[in-house]
């Protein structure tokens, strides 16, 4: 009975809009950035006079239906863009098909804004949602480069184990419950020196959202947040190249038209083992050796106004050698990532895209001790395909609906041996394991009225490893209360297939596993309250309450050394966590940033940690304080200065020591016994970081000198308290992170 | 003026709230226990004691309890055990020294001292024999020899039913002298293998025994060594609890971690093992 009813509501839901479609008209077609030809994402198209209006969405597509016949005009603004007016004639039925072309206008940045913000389309609840623009990532820069992941720290509610770890702990959830997407590539490590800073160069990057929370159905896999990345398509209309030198590396990147696309290829690469290989070393106590380099490409083809084609690419690799007398080893980790992304518009009203996409990150460790070799290696490699089609059924729904297949590989190779080229006995652990994952989901966006929108999904999850299925319902609405205030809500149900093996501080030898027999899936729910206002013109404030129940999340067991199944591996257990956050945010204008700050409690219980007792995990961190601030002086000079407060991360303190003893030892190991776990909270951790941008010209080319002030009063941190039970009485030992870090870069374009 | 206020108690709540705690000085003392049973030897060495305060300077003579009830019971059989003292502080023992610990066998640790109960199991596991001992004399590879074995490492032994894991223990019998032991003899002192061990001010960089993890019966690095000269090398096949000891003092980290502990309402650990012993002499290498 159920299906006949909801087959009856959809038949007339399809002749609503037949016949809506017969009287009324529909423009369609993407926008683009009139100099370079790239496609815009986030554009706000309305039209003037009526409530009619859309986003762009990734690929920079828009569709607006149910326009009366007549003569109308379409406005087309975005953040940094002067606003565009473009006059049609319709007629009934009638289907156009458009390419609209932005120009950069700074002056007109104030009126474009507040015009969007008027304007801004009902269906788009984006619930804790973020979206920074580039302008502003490109400004918040670690040693000379500028960095997403540092960027995405200065919100709040997004924290960090330490100051020199990029991971993000998202609302209480840990990196691995964030799905990193990369032009549609799922990246499983984005990051360099062992965590210190993101993979992504930001040169290669358009368009970074974050999802902090209340994801739609179209996502899935993770239980926390989603991060969408989308990389530049290339300069389709000349070849263009920027060069920079930093402290830390040296990047450069290319663009350019290619037929009826464009390309684009980007790199980065350190250079300290090169500038060490230059000087003196002592055979006896050789330096190591230490690099990374990482590269972003993408080819993209249109076929005709309604077939894309894009091609992307994404490799990063670190390595780490050292070679001492007796005695080398080597450690290697890297991303290898592509995708095939096929766009076609059926119609004016029909968005579908295909991609397929392979994504391997893999780490190594492998020594030789005079003549003894020794290797531990783990990788994650996966096949995806994943179908989407996006329905404008009519200018208050839009139905979105897709297909998400992966095979994945895991492989995990211990071998103590002696030889690498033993594979088997009883020294080698061999760990191979395919699967396959299949997900289908279904979600609609509804303007019920004016005032009010919903937001409907479901995701449905098959795991053969495991034999499991999982669906996920989400809900979300929008409810005008009144001009410039709107309240936003979201619920929803996140399963978590993959579990990651990892120390907080480094990402060093992450191990990604499946869900395995022995253990259920992860499983969130988010409960999220926001309330969305304008208080002043141009500045957007934001604050939203949530609440996230966790089950089965884990805690690596690193004691279990003949762990066999994924429930050897962790300890399981279940946490919540909750909070408020505040966000003002002013996006135009000279001077431009934010204020943020959060509340927030995260609470875990293992049966197996801290005697069953519901503990505060290391990051859990009740205050989070945070301002960015960019101003453009002139045409010459830009300053920025970010500046961070966080209540002091966890500690476990001691309550007494004891002298651990083996047979044949004769003074034995120092230990201490351990009071309630992160039960102590080390002081406060806060810091200012400043930049400078001098704009000039070198040889007739735009050249920028960039000069960063990183923790600028040298606050010495704690990134962690040990005790030090070698010392006759123990000593409460403090590592401090970096103190002030000056540096200076050149960026160079042509 | 009122919201100004309240606005204002609540950032000073808020940065009081985020103040750092002090560095905790109580103590809170605890009974440890550290029991090992070997196959075919005397129950002995078993020490009891109370954990220190973090202000002193762990001296077991002053933390060793030395009276209350301890005993092993095994089937039907109990073995009542009793504190003494040596010039090393002194450990508790069977009061019968004929009593020899059986492989395969389950013996109850039962704890009763300063008016705290404590308890422990473990079983035995069977008697381990060398296959393949080490050779009387190994050469440790010599520098800059392209990281190419000059020589063999290569020992194996039995593999238990129940073990999986091993604790290696590598002993240097004499860290002074050298010379002596070679045909013909000479006048060279011993020496450790890495000179930056001395830079390891640490209790086990002090120790004359090198402990090693090991997870299969035949492998070894050269690692395994710290000195050149005499060695007695021991093979431990470990029950479950000494082999989660053994982890709680080599990476289990500087805190006591409950998981890696067997004792029963306390801290410490109550295993057992099978030993084997061999000597060898390794030969140092030749440095340019």
């Amino acid at each position: 009975m159920r299906h006949t009813i909801a087959t009856i509501l959809l038949l007339c839901l399809g002749a609503i809009t037949t016949v809506s479609a017969q009287t009324t008209a529909t423009i369609s077609g993407f926008v683009e950035d009139s100099v370079t030809k790239e496609t815009l994402v986030g554009a706000t198209v309305s039209v003037k006079g009526a409530k009619l209006g859309a986003y762009t969405n990734k690929s920079g597509y828009f569709s607006i239906s149910q326009i009366p016949p007549g003569e109308c005009t379409v406005v087309v603004s975005m953040l940094g863009y002067a606003r565009r007016e473009l006059a049609f004639k319709v007629t009934a039925g009638q289907s156009v098909k458009t390419r609209i072309q932005m120009g950069s206008g700074d002056v007109q940045t104030k009126e474009i804004s507040v015009e969007a913000a008027r304007n801004e389309d009902k269906r788009q609840i984006n619930v804790s949602q973020v979206n920074i623009p580039m302008q502003q990532i490109a400004q918040m820069r670690i040693g000379g480069e500028a960095d997403i992941f540092r960027a995405l720290q200065m919100l709040p509610g997004v924290l960090t184990s330490s100051q020199i770890s990029s991971g993000l702990f998202i609302r209480g959830g840990s990196p691995d419950q964030n799905l990193v997407l990369l032009d549609g590539m799922t990246v499983y490590n984005p990051t360099h020196l062992f965590g210190f800073i993101s993979a992504f160069n930001s040169d290669a990057i358009k368009d970074v959202d974050l999802m902090k929370g209340g994801f739609p159905a179209e996502f899935g896999g993770r239980m926390s947040a989603v991060l969408n990345v989308t990389q530049k398509d290339g300069n389709r209309d000349h070849v263009e190249g920027l060069v920079g030198v930093g402290l830390i590396s040296s990047r450069a990147s290319v663009q350019g038209p290619l037929g009826n696309g464009s390309w684009f290829i980007g790199g980065r690469r350190t250079y300290l083992d090169l500038v060490l290989g230059l000087l003196p070393e002592d055979p006896k106590s050789p330096f190591p050796s230490f690099n990374f380099y990482d590269v972003n490409a993408k080819i993209t083809q249109n076929f005709g106004d309604d077939d894309k084609v894009s091609l992307s690419g994404f490799l990063t690799s670190d390595n780490l050698t050292l070679n001492q007398p007796n005695l080398d080893f080597g450690i290697g980790i890297g991303n290898r990532a592509g995708s095939l992304r096929w766009v076609h518009i059926f119609g004016d009203d029909l968005f579908s895209s295909l991609t397929l996409s392979g994504s391997r990150y893999r780490n190594g460790f492998n020594g030789n001790n005079a003549g003894f070799e020794f290797e531990i290696s783990n990788s994650i490699v996966d096949y995806s395909v994943k179908a989407e089609t996006e329905w404008y059924a009519s200018d208050k729904l839009t139905v979105k609906g897709g297909y998400e297949g992966t095979i994945f590989n895991f492989t995990y190779l211990q071998n103590f041996s002696g030889s690498q080229s033993n594979q088997s006995g009883d020294a080698v652990f061999n760990l191979d394991i395919w699967d396959n994952t299949h997900s289908v989901f279904g979600q609609m966006n509804y303007q019920v009225n004016d005032l009010l929108s919903l937001q409907a999904g479901l995701r449905g999850n098959y795991w053969s490893y495991s034999k499991t299925a999982t669906v996920d319902p989400r809900l979300a609405f929008r409810y005008q209360l009144f001009e410039g205030v709107a309240v936003k809500g979201a619920w929803g149900m996140y399963h978590q297939y993959l579990r990651l093996a990892s120390a907080p501080d480094f990402s060093f030898f992450d191990t990604w596993l499946p869900t395995d027999s022995t253990v259920q899936p992860g499983r969130a729910d988010h409960y999220i309250f926001s309330v969305e206002t304008h208080p002043f013109e141009g500045y957007d404030f934001n604050v939203d309450v949530y609440y996230k129940k966790l089950w089965n999340i884990n805690e690596l067991n690193q004691t279990n050394t003949r762990a066999r199944t994924v429930s050897d591996v962790f300890y399981l257990g279940n946490g919540e966590s909750y909070g408020m956050e505040f966000f003002l945010q002013k996006k135009m204008g000279r001077f431009t940033g934010w204020i943020g700050y959060a509340l927030g409690f995260v609470e875990a219980t293992f049966p197996q940690i801290n005697g069953g007792q519901t503990f505060r995990p290391k990051y859990d961190r009740r205050h989070d304080f945070k301002v960015t601030g960019i101003y453009k002086l002139n045409e010459r000079w830009e300053l920025g200065a970010t500046f961070v407060f966080q209540s002091g991360q966890s500690y476990t303190g001691a309550t007494s020591r004891l002298q651990g003893q083996l047979p044949g030892l004769e003074t034995g190991v120092g230990l201490v016994v351990p009071s309630q776990r992160w039960g102590l909270r080390l002081p406060p951790s806060h810091q200012l970081n400043l930049n400078v941008n001098y704009n000039t010209t070198l040889f007739d080319l735009p050249f920028r000198i960039l000069l960063d002030l990183y923790n600028a009063y040298s606050r010495r941190d704690i990134w962690f308290r040990f005790y030090d039970t070698n010392k006759p009485v123990p000593e409460v030992t403090d590592v401090r992170l970096l103190p002030l870090l000056p540096t200076i870069s050149f960026e160079l374009k042509f | 003026m009122r919201s100004l206020m309240v606005v204002g108690l609540l950032a000073v709540t808020a940065l009081l709230t985020s103040c750092g705690d002090p560095i905790p000085q109580d103590y809170t003392p605890q009974v440890v226990v550290e029991a090992f049973l070997y196959v075919d030897q005397p129950i002995k060495g078993i020490r009891i004691y109370w954990s220190q305060s973090l202000s002193d300077t762990f001296k077991y003579e002053r933390a060793a309890i030395r009276t209350g009830m301890v005993e092993i019971t095994t089937g039907s059989t109990t073995i009542p055990l009793h504190f003494v003292a040596d010039s090393n502080g002194g450990a508790w023992e069977a009061v019968d020294t004929a009593i020899h610990i059986q492989p395969t066998t389950t013996y109850n640790l039962a704890v009763n001292v300063e008016g705290r109960s404590m308890s422990g199991v473990t079983t035995t596991p069977v008697r381990i024999e060398w296959i393949k001992p080490p050779k009387d004399t190994i050469q440790y590879p010599g520098f800059m020899n392209e990281g190419k074995p000059v020589d063999s490492l290569k020992v194996s032994w039995t593999v238990p039913p129940t073990s999986t894991e091993y604790m290696v223990a590598m002993e240097c019998l004499d860290t002074l002298r050298y010379g002596v032991y070679l045909d013909p003899p000479t006048t060279d002192s011993n020496r450790r293998i890495r000179d930056s061990e001395f830079d390891d001010d640490t209790p086990l960089a002090r120790e004359r025994t090198r402990i090693a993890f090991a997870q299969a019966p035949n492998i070894f690095s050269w690692g395994a060594f710290k000195w050149f000269g005499r060695h007695e090398f021991r093979v431990y096949a470990g029950d479950r609890n000494f082999i989660n000891w053994l982890k709680q003092l080599t990476f289990g980290g500087r805190q006591i971690n409950p998981n890696l502990g067997s004792i029963k309402d306390g801290i410490g650990v109550f295993g057992s093992a099978s030993v084997i012993k061999a000597m060898t002499f390794l030969r140092k290498d030749v440095t340019p």
